[in-house]
């Protein structure tokens, strides 16, 4: 089986989806947000020059996943034999696999569904989970109950789950 | 039917559920396919909302638009782009095998696999210089009948030897032997390596970067001064004494600032060197001239040596005190002369001492000067390790923060904290005890 998955009408789409999950992952990397960024777009502009002549047998998820981690990696190189000496820059551990992106699209698919509760909710959800705090640090600082923060933050999942079943991209991982 | 509530899901993911909650969870989950579906599902989301933190948000609209202005400067310019080989197709799809290769260079390959190994090759100059060493193997390999071999070990022996010797003479250098055998057998037997097994070759390769950089310094330094001219042909001594000071440009425009009491040997032209490599001891502060191809290596005793490629930086080295590198701007590594896998990497306004063994920070967390100025984030994390008060955060906070601020220690640390954030892109709340606060990362959840 393949397909050519990049058309003009998609990729914008295609963009917007994965741009995110993939500069993280690059950034995990390299520790440099404004470099992952750059490998992320040169990997995208590479992709629509030649995006009529793309044929793979895999989805566009790996596709994309390998065509930025092969720009990274020659990034990596490029910094090293530059002679720019970065422990962050290890080849050797840049072994991951292709799910790792799976992780990332989730955290975006999450942090995207978390506007559709209500701002109480959503403010205790990202207290808790984003900014770490424990239930009983934010019920003293809403000045509400520990027993009524857990019940937000429960509902909050079940929301967040049933919001997300219907997310195909994050359904199908 | 076993009815399970959203507070029994919290807490069985929380681990804070009793046994029999966990009990009844399971019993739930197998009552039908779909509560196991979305106990499963559940836990997913739960699990990665538990890593938020470390996931920065990506403006798409703005990243989109960027592209869209990219792709419409090519558009617009009249010229046609060259047909770019796609090289992420090719990764993607063309693998060369070590069969591959050897079928290629003897002739034996087919047309088609030919094409396709062509292609590999030309799509980085990595796989070329695959190809192109594994071809080099083969051919050298055809002439191995006339080559005679070598005891390497007993060479090696009796380089060290001469190396010996040559020191005793010349007590310039201080570097040990061990160092210089260390380090270039390393990358001897790296490079032995390489030529042999080509997969991990590339793997190799950049796992010796760092390695083959010291070695190089190292080697250069000791084979300028045993077997090159005479050491004092290229250096130029200055001594200060205990009431004055100096200041000067070297060859290379790089200036040197020499505090009292310091002796200092530096090239006096830098042409024909691969490195730059000076001799401290006392106080000096160097102000680097770039250039890359001859890093600027400063030996600060027979203990701690300085890499650097254009920076300031300052070194402190006398006998009753310890030595001391101070980075100002730039990159500064600074290493263990006889063991260079000890180092330390300093920023801007690191300061390290050596204690004999290792790298001490002589900024840690331990005092913070109320006239200095710090980085934001060097701030955060003294406030945080700092014991009599409790300032948390979130793990991985991916902060980008270059500010630098001024703090005044005597104030409240809520006035500090208050102080930080005007100039910082985070925020705080106040916890239930004393002095205790934690930082926010997204300052609109707190709004």
């Amino acid at each position: 089986m393949s397909n050519r998955p990049f058309t003009e009408d998609n990729f914008e789409h295609i963009f917007k989806t994965y741009f995110g999950p993939l500069c993280n992952y690059v950034n995990s990397h390299i520790k440099d947000w404004e470099g992952s960024r750059e490998i992320v777009q040169a990997t995208f502009m590479k992709i629509w020059e030649s995006k009529d002549s793309i044929e793979i047998s895999t989805t566009e998820k790996s596709y994309l996943y390998s065509a930025v981690k092969n720009r990274m990696i020659d990034y990596i190189r490029a910094n090293n034999r530059r002679g720019e000496v970065n422990d962050d820059l290890k080849l050797d551990e840049v072994d991951d696999q292709p799910e790792v992106v799976d992780s990332l699209l989730l955290r975006q698919e999450i942090m995207k569904s978390l506007d559709k509760l209500k701002p109480k909710m959503k403010k205790i959800f990202s207290l808790s989970k984003i900014e770490g705090l424990t239930y009983g640090e934010i019920a003293s600082y809403l000045d509400i109950s520990k027993r009524s923060v857990e019940d937000n933050v429960a509902k909050a999942l079940v929301i967040l789950r049933e919001d997300l079943k219907k997310n195909e991209l994050v359904f199908n991982i | 039917m076993l009815e399970i509530k959203n507070r029994d899901i919290l807490k069985f993911l929380d681990g804070t559920s009793s046994k029999k909650g966990r009990e009844a969870m399971r019993t739930w989950a197998y009552e039908s396919v779909e509560n196991a579906q979305d106990l499963a599902f559940t836990q997913k989301i739960y699990k990665e909302s538990n890593k938020l933190s470390e996931y920065n948000p990506v403006d798409v609209e703005s990243e989109w638009s960027m592209f869209l202005d990219k792709t419409n400067e090519i558009s617009n310019s009249d010229k046609s782009y060259p047909e770019i080989v796609n090289d992420v197709e090719i990764v993607d799809a063309i693998v060369a095998t070590d069969e591959d290769i050897l079928a290629y260079i003897d002739g034996s390959i087919s047309r088609k696999d030919k094409n396709r190994l062509e292609l590999w090759s030309n799509s980085s100059p990595d796989n070329k210089e695959i190809l192109e060493l594994n071809n080099t193997i083969l051919a050298e390999a055809s002439q191995m009948g006339s080559y005679r071999s070598v005891d390497v070990d007993a060479e090696w022996t009796s380089f060290m030897k001469n190396v010996r010797d040559g020191e005793s003479k010349d007590n310039v250098i201080t570097m040990t032997p061990a160092v210089v055998a260390s380090t270039d057998y390393i990358n001897d037997q790296e490079e032995q390596k390489s030529s042999t097994i080509i997969p991990m070759w590339m793997r190799i390769a950049a796992a010796a970067a760092v390695a083959l950089l010291l070695g190089v310094f190292f080697f250069n330094s000791v084979g300028n001064n045993f077997f090159g001219s005479s050491s004092e042909d290229i250096y130029a001594s200055i001594q200060t004494e205990f009431d004055d000071t100096h200041e000067f440009e070297m060859a290379d425009g790089s200036f040197i600032s020499m505090e009292e009491n310091t002796s200092l040997r530096y090239p006096k032209s830098v042409d024909g060197l691969k490195e730059r490599k000076l001799f401290v001891d006392g106080q000096a502060q160097f102000d680097v001239a770039k250039d890359e191809d001859k890093p600027f290596v400063v030996q600060v005793s027979d203990e701690i040596g300085v890499v650097v490629i254009g920076t300031i930086f300052k070194v402190f080295a006398h006998e009753d005190f310890v030595e001391a590198v101070e980075n100002i701007e730039g990159k500064v590594r600074a290493y263990s002369i006889k063991n260079p896998d000890i180092y330390v990497d300093l920023g801007p306004g690191d300061k390290y001492g050596w204690d004999g063994e290792k790298f001490v920070d002589l900024n840690a967390p331990k005092e913070i000067d109320n006239s200095v100025e710090y980085n934001i984030l060097y701030v955060l994390d003294y406030l945080m390790a700092n014991s009599s008060w409790k300032v948390i955060s979130s793990s991985n906070m991916p902060f980008d923060e270059e500010g630098m601020v001024m703090i005044d220690l005597e104030k409240p640390l809520e006035d500090i904290l208050e102080d930080l954030r005007e100039r910082a892109d985070f925020d705080y709340i106040q916890l239930d005890c004393d002095n205790c606060y934690r930082i926010i990362r997204f300052k609109e959840l707190i709004q």
